[in-house]
């Protein structure tokens, strides 16, 4: 068991660490998000690897992907696929669209237009997808992870409660360290050039990824059952429940948490300690995660934003009553 | 009594005469561009006005001619004057073969001047006078700004907030962290501790050794990497962990171990941590 844990994690971890410097809590994060099945969306300003995490992680697990890049004028038909007139049966045919596939990466997710952020809730939370009269179940595992620019809000469209509660995880990347940042520099000046056909150009670090996986999906459904097992007290999930309560109930809060952060909370903690290589979840899996799985849930009244007070602060608050 | 009925018969007699008299003496002046009415019963029934030049310095206008009794006419003039004096109505009418009117008489039509008689034409120098100090616009702002000084303090007079009986008694000091952890450390040791006692038990002791080493303000996640850094709540608190989150959880005797230093623990002592 230990050894699958530590061959899995460290595995991931080594692949993603050779193309993205530091890092390792988004890539804590979509390991979780990969071992609970749960969507994870990614905010952070641009130029902090978050598409470079998720092409990295993907490929580093053989799983399939697919990248789709989000703008204003898409349609929901571009997602999940359409039905086709063949005219040389004369028949219909379903075309199938970029969500069926086990690793969507939903580039800027906010630029698309209501209808198309619409379209994924099916698929997000059923895993399947109507086109036309019939559904289709997508490809096991599936996960969405999303990435989005909390800076530029010219021509996006917010994404609603509804959609945003369907994201396990919510990470708000941060910029590297100095050091970190000098490591970039560095491995920038070794790539190279890259050659093809007789022309050439700068590498990128999308280059440096490994094309042979490091994890095939059996040892990942090995692990997902690992994480399964995981126990959880009942001691956590009385913390679980009074801190998803004290969010309901906080004066500042005008929106609290649903019973699906509950259960966030819970398979992201399992998960959490499968990484930390534990047999059960404590409380300080609870304090790690509470930022990522609650902060994108609740929504502060207008009289807290008026005062000046910020999610972040009033989630402290909630912890400080739970600990 | 018979002199008495007669004093108001002539009155009376008098008074209905006295219109027919004033209209015999002629209108009530009018000023200068004003015009004015003038009701008058002639023996003939073909009077005109006279053609006028633009010099003229009154003007009469024949409105209507109606039969009266007796085989007269009733007139109804209008006339406007341009300049002050006393003009005779018969030099403004005639006949219709053009000749003077003269069999109408005396009666005389005024036309007053509006400015006083002595009035020599100078023209009225302008004095600047100032503006009043009170009445007028100002008297009305300033009994508007009193109106809303007045409203606010009594506003604020009314609405200031009164001293609650409830706000000035001495409220109990909150329990302490350990004063909170003994009925459960108690019962822990009892061994009847529910899931819900141990919970809170494990939040109390968290937030016991939390403000003892000072770190209220850390970030949660923080402060407990930083408890668990401690010597003596780092062990404390990965003892908690194996107790009520590890499958299997601890021996009674380890739990008494691990309570033990918080069942006497001086709630003075935890007092002062939290005052």
């Amino acid at each position: 068991m230990t050894d699958t844990r530590t061959h899995f994690v460290q595995a991931v971890r080594d692949r993603v660490g050779e193309v993205v410097v530091g890092q390792d809590v988004v890539v804590e994060r979509m390991i979780i998000a990969l071992l609970t099945g749960g969507h994870l969306l990614l905010l952070g300003v641009p130029g902090t690897a978050k598409t470079l995490l998720v092409n990295a992680v993907a490929k580093a697990v053989d799983l399939q992907f697919s990248r789709v890049q989000f703008t204003i004028d898409m349609l929901p038909s571009d997602i999940i696929g359409s039905e086709l007139l063949d005219q040389a049966t004369g028949k219909f045919r379903t075309h199938q669209g970029p969500v069926f596939t086990n690793l969507l990466l939903a580039d800027e997710i906010n630029r698309a237009a209501p209808k198309v952020q619409s379209a994924l809730l099916e698929a997000m939370q059923e895993r399947k997808v109507t086109i036309g009269n019939a559904s289709y179940p997508l490809p096991i595992p599936f996960l969405v992870i999303a990435t989005q620019n909390p800076i530029e809000q010219a021509g996006t469209f917010e994404l609603p409660e509804a959609q945003l509660d369907r994201f396990m995880l919510c990470h708000r990347l941060d910029y590297p360290s100095a050091e970190q940042e000098e490591e970039v520099l560095r491995r920038q000046l070794k790539m190279g050039l890259k050659r093809v056909e007789g022309g050439a150009m700068p590498k990128t670090a999308f280059d440096m990824i490994g094309g042979e996986p490091v994890c095939r999906l059996p040892e990942l459904v090995n692990a997902m059952e690992l994480v399964q097992s995981v126990h959880v007290s009942e001691v956590f999930m009385k913390h679980c429940v009074e801190f998803i309560r004290l969010t309901r109930n906080h004066p500042a809060i005008e929106l609290g948490c649903s019973p699906r952060a509950g259960l966030s909370i819970v398979q992201a903690a399992r998960a959490r300690a499968f990484v930390m290589q534990r047999d059960y979840v404590v409380p300080e899996d609870l304090f790690e995660l509470a930022e990522d799985v609650v902060l994108h849930r609740i929504r502060l009244s207008y009289e807290a934003l008026a005062e000046g007070r910020r999610p972040r602060q009033v989630l402290e608050e909630l912890l400080h009553q739970l600990g | 009594m018979n002199t008495r009925w007669l004093s108001i018969i002539a009155c009376t007699v008098v008074l209905l005469t006295l219109p027919g008299a004033v209209l015999a003496e002629g209108p009530d002046p009018r000023m200068i561009g004003i015009e004015g009415d003038l009701q008058l019963t002639l023996s003939r029934g073909d009077y005109q006005p006279k053609p006028l030049d633009d010099r003229t310095p009154l003007i009469v206008r024949v409105e209507s001619v109606t039969p009266a009794s007796g085989g007269r006419f009733l007139y109804d003039f209008h006339y406007i004057g341009f300049e002050p004096g006393s003009y005779k109505l018969a030099d403004y009418l005639i006949h219709p073969d053009g000749t003077a009117a003269t069999e109408i008489g005396e009666v005389p039509v005024v036309v007053r001047s509006i400015l006083p008689p002595d009035y020599d034409g100078a023209l009225n120098s302008y004095l600047r006078r100032p503006f009043p100090w009170f009445g007028g616009y100002r008297m009305l702002l300033g009994g508007l700004a009193l109106l809303w000084v007045l409203g606010l303090l009594a506003f604020m007079w009314f609405g200031r907030r009164r001293k609650s009986a409830v706000v000035e008694e001495i409220l109990p000091p909150p329990p302490s962290y350990a004063e909170r952890m003994r009925p459960l450390v108690e019962a822990a040791a009892a061994g009847n501790l529910s899931a819900t006692g141990q919970a809170e038990l494990e939040r109390l002791m968290t937030g016991y050794w939390r403000e003892k080493l000072a770190l209220p303000e850390q970030r949660m996640a923080d402060a407990l990497a930083v408890l668990k850094r401690h010597p003596e709540a780092g062990s404390l608190l990965r003892a908690l962990e194996r107790w009520l989150h590890r499958p299997g959880g601890a021996s009674p005797e380890e739990v008494n171990g691990l309570l033990e230093p918080y069942r006497h623990l001086p709630v003075a002592a935890a007092k002062e941590v939290l005052a």
